[in-house]
C-alpha cells in the first residue's frame, strides 16, 4: 500500500487542516448533540475552528469568553425554552460588535412569519436544514467570507 | 226650543190673526151682549193659545227627539234611540235613524274588538321579534341612512359595554370603536357597516382581517363582521351588522397553524440528521467505503431525500387545506419567471437533450400574482414535462393573452381575460383511464410511477389547489406514449391578497 503523503489526502484523511493565514471561527448553535456532531466534523474539515453551544445561554458565554467569533450558525429551537431569535435579539441589541457578526439560520422550522422576523432582525441567509446538503451550507458560508463582508447590517 | 216656539208662533197667529179680525169687525155691526160676546172671544182666543202650545209641542217634539239623537251619535253616543210611533213620514224617519244609530253602533264596537285584536297580535309578534335578537348569540346593530343608532340586541350592549337607552340615535362611530390589529381606531366611514351604507354592497370580514371591538372598560376582542345595507321600497335606508366574536375560532386557528409548524419540525429534524449522516459518511470523513457499501448507503440517503420531498409537498397540502396560507400578490413579470425557472432546469434540459421552444405573446401584462405561488405552478409542470419525456424530446412553452370569448382549445372558450400557458412534451403520457384522478392527493399513474418512482403524487393537486384559489383553470390532453399538454388560466385580474399566517415553502 502506497500511501501519497500529499496535502490533499492528508488533509481528505483529516490528518492537517487548512493552514489559512486567517482561521475562521464559527459558533454552532444547535441542540441536537448527533447533528453537532456532523456538522462539527464538516466544518473543521472545511478550516473551521468550531465553538459549540445548545443554548443561548451557552451561546452568549461562549461570545463573551472567545476573543472573536467570525460567524455564527444558528438553529431556531434550541435547549432551556428560549429560541434563535431571542439570542439573534440580544446579538442585535448588544452594543458591542457582536451585532454585526453574520448569523445563518439554519433550522427546520420554515414558517414565513419566522423567516420574515428572522431577516428583518439581519440574517445572511436562511436554511431549512432538511432540504440542503451540509457542503451546500458550508459552501455558501465560506462565500459569503469570502466576498467583502463589509455589507453588514 | 227654538223649533218649538216656531211652530206655536205660528199656529197662534194663523188662528188669532184672522179671529181678531173678524171679532174686530162683529164687535162693530153688534150694541148689545157685547160683554157676553167679548167673554167668549177671550175664551176662545184661551182656548186657541193653549191648541197652540200642545199642536207645537206635538209637531217638535219627534224632530227634537231626533235632533238629540244625531247629536248623541255626533258625540260618540251610540247607544240612545228615538221612539217614535207616529206612522208618518215623521215615524219614518225617525225608524230610519234608529236602525242607522243600530248599525253605526255595532260598527263601533266591532271597530274596536278588531283594533283590540290586531294590536294584542302586533305585541306578540314584537315580543317575539325582540325575543329572537335577544337570544341571537351574535350582536345585531341597525344604523340609519345617516349613521345614528337604531337599535342594538343585548349581545351586542355586552360587547361594547352600553345599554341601547344610551346610545339610540348616537352616531355609530361614537359609540362603538373598532380598531385594527395594531390598536389604530378604524373611523366610522372605513368601518364595513359604513361601507354597507355608501357602497350598497353587503360584506363579511373573515377570520384572518384583524377587526377588534374595544369594549367600555378598554379591553377588546376579535371579531367578524357581517353587514347588509337596508333598502325599502328601492331606498337606502340604514344599514344592518351582525358582529360574531371570533376570539375562539382565531385559537383554534392559532392552534392549527402551530400544528402544522411543530409537525413540520418533527418531522424534518430525524431526516435532517440521516441526511447529513448519511453525507458525511458518504464523504469518506469516517473512512473508505467499499463499493457495496457506498451502495447501500447511497439507497438510504436517496429515501431519505424522498421523505424529505414528501413532508414538504405534505405540508404545502396542510396549509392549503387549513387556509393558513399568505398570498402576496405583487406586479410580476410572468414571463421573468417562467425564464428563471427554465434556467433552473437548465442542467437537466441539456442532460437529457431536450428541444426546448418558448413562444410568448408579444404584449403580456404585468400581473398582480404571488411570485412564488406561480413559481411552484410553472416549476411543477415544467418539470413534470421533462422528467416524464424520454431523452431528446421536444418540449414546446406557449404564453399568450386570451380574451373572454375567444378559444382556449378546441372545446374550451375563455370565460373571461386570461393568460393562457401552455406546455406541451413528447412524453409518456397520461393513460385515459386514469386521467380523471391526475389532480387527487397522492396519485400517481402508473407508467409514470414505472418511469420514475421517486415522485410525491402531490404535485398536480398542489398546483390544482393554487390555480383554485386565484380563480384559474388548469386541465390537460394527453395520450400514452404520444405525449401531454397542460393548460393553466391566469385570470388577468390578478390574485386577492390573502393575510394568511404561512407561506408554502
Amino acid at each position: 500500500m502506497i500511501l501519497l503523503f500529499t496535502k490533499s489526502t492528508l488533509l481528505e484523511k483529516g490528518i492537517i487542516f487548512y493552514e489559512h493565514t486567517k482561521t475562521y471561527t464559527i459558533l454552532v448553535v444547535e441542540d441536537e448533540v448527533p447533528l453537532l456532531e456532523a456538522i462539527s466534523r464538516r466544518l473543521e474539515r472545511n478550516g473551521f475552528w468550531v465553538v459549540t453551544a445548545r443554548s443561548v445561554d451557552q451561546a452568549m458565554n461562549h461570545l463573551q469568553d472567545i476573543e472573536k467569533v467570525d460567524i455564527i450558525w444558528l438553529d431556531h429551537y434550541l435547549l432551556g425554552g428560549a429560541t434563535g431569535l431571542e439570542f439573534l435579539e440580544k446579538l442585535k441589541s448588544s452594543d458591542s460588535s457582536w451585532k454585526n457578526i453574520p448569523v445563518f439560520v439554519v433550522s427546520n422550522t420554515a414558517g414565513a412569519d419566522k423567516v420574515k422576523t428572522y431577516m428583518q432582525l439581519g440574517v445572511e441567509k436562511f436554511f431549512i436544514k432538511a432540504e440542503k446538503r451540509l457542503d451546500e451550507i458550508i459552501d455558501e458560508i465560506k462565500k459569503a467570507l469570502e466576498t467583502p463582508v463589509n455589507n453588514l447590517k | 226650543m227654538a223649533l218649538q216656539l216656531k211652530f206655536f208662533l205660528s199656529f197662534l197667529s194663523i188662528a188669532l190673526i184672522p179671529l181678531l179680525i173678524v171679532s174686530f169687525f162683529v164687535f162693530q155691526r153688534i150694541r148689545s151682549d157685547s160683554n157676553v160676546l167679548f167673554i167668549i172671544l177671550q175664551f176662545v182666543v184661551v182656548s186657541i193659545f193653549f191648541t197652540s202650545l200642545w199642536a207645537s209641542f206635538t209637531f217638535s217634539r219627534p224632530i227634537v227627539h231626533l235632533a238629540e239623537l244625531a247629536r248623541a251619535i255626533g258625540n260618540k253616543n251610540f247607544s240612545k234611540r228615538v221612539r217614535i210611533v207616529s206612522r208618518d213620514e215623521i215615524g219614518t224617519l225617525g225608524n230610519a235613524v234608529n236602525k242607522m244609530a243600530d248599525q253605526l253602533e255595532a260598527a263601533h264596537v266591532g271597530l274596536e274588538e278588531t283594533i283590540k285584536e290586531r294590536t294584542s297580535t302586533l305585541m306578540e309578534e314584537k315580543a317575539k321579534d325582540e325575543a329572537i335578537l335577544a337570544s341571537i348569540s351574535d350582536g345585531v346593530v341597525m344604523i340609519d341612512e345617516k349613521g345614528g343608532i337604531l337599535f342594538i340586541n343585548p349581545v351586542a350592549e355586552r360587547m361594547v359595554g352600553l345599554r341601547l337607552k344610551d346610545v339610540r340615535g348616537e352616531n355609530y362611530g361614537s359609540a362603538f370603536r373598532i380598531e385594527n390589529e395594531e390598536g389604530t381606531m378604524l373611523p366610522f366611514e372605513k368601518q364595513s357597516l359604513a361601507q354597507a351604507l355608501t357602497l350598497q354592497k353587503s360584506y363579511t370580514t373573515s377570520i384572518t382581517e384583524a377587526t377588534y371591538i374595544v369594549r367600555s372598560d378598554t379591553t377588546r376582542f376579535p371579531v367578524s363582521i357581517s353587514t347588509a345595507p337596508v333598502i325599502l321600497a328601492g331606498k337606502i335606508v340604514g344599514a344592518v351588522g351582525v358582529y360574531r366574536d371570533i376570539t375562539k375560532d382565531k385559537q383554534i386557528d392559532k392552534a392549527k397553524t402551530e400544528f402544522v409548524s411543530l409537525a413540520s419540525h418533527q418531522l424534518r429534524t430525524p431526516l435532517s440528521t440521516i441526511s447529513w449522516y448519511g453525507e458525511v459518511l458518504l464523504s469518506g470523513d469516517m473512512g473508505p467505503l467499499t463499493p457495496k457499501q457506498r451502495k447501500y448507503l447511497e439507497e438510504i440517503y436517496n429515501s431519505n431525500q424522498r421523505m424529505v420531498a414528501l413532508v414538504g409537498a405534505l405540508l404545502n397540502v396542510a396549509r392549503l387545506e387549513l387556509g393558513t396560507l399568505i398570498v402576496e400578490p405583487i406586479t410580476t413579470n410572468i414571463v421573468g419567471l417562467i425564464k428563471t425557472v427554465l434556467s433552473e432546469l437548465r442542467a437537466t434540459v441539456i442532460k437529457k437533450q431536450f428541444i426546448v421552444k418558448e413562444i410568448y405573446g408579444k404584449k403580456i401584462p404585468l400581473l398582480s400574482v404571488d411570485p412564488k405561488h406561480m413559481s411552484i405552478i410553472f416549476q411543477n409542470i415544467l418539470s413534470n414535462a421533462i422528467k416524464y419525456s424520454p431523452s431528446q424530446g421536444v418540449i414546446e412553452i406557449n404564453l399568450d393573452l386570451r380574451k373572454k370569448g375567444s378559444l382556449l382549445d378546441e372545446k374550451k372558450k375563455a370565460s373571461q381575460d386570461v393568460l393562457l400557458f401552455q406546455v406541451t412534451d413528447t412524453g409518456i403520457g397520461i393513460p385515459l383511464a386514469q386521467q380523471e384522478r391526475i389532480f387527487k392527493k397522492l396519485f400517481r399513474a402508473d407508467n409514470a410511477r414505472a418511469h420514475d418512482p421517486d415522485g410525491t403524487g402531490l404535485g398536480l393537486y398542489i398546483v390544482k389547489s393554487i390555480i383554485d384559489l386565484f380563480g384559474g383553470e388548469i386541465w390537460f390532453q394527453s395520450e400514452e406514449g404520444k405525449g401531454t399538454t397542460f393548460y393553466v388560466t391566469i385570470p388577468l385580474e390578478g390574485m386577492v391578497k390573502k393575510a394568511g399566517t404561512r407561506a408554502l415553502t
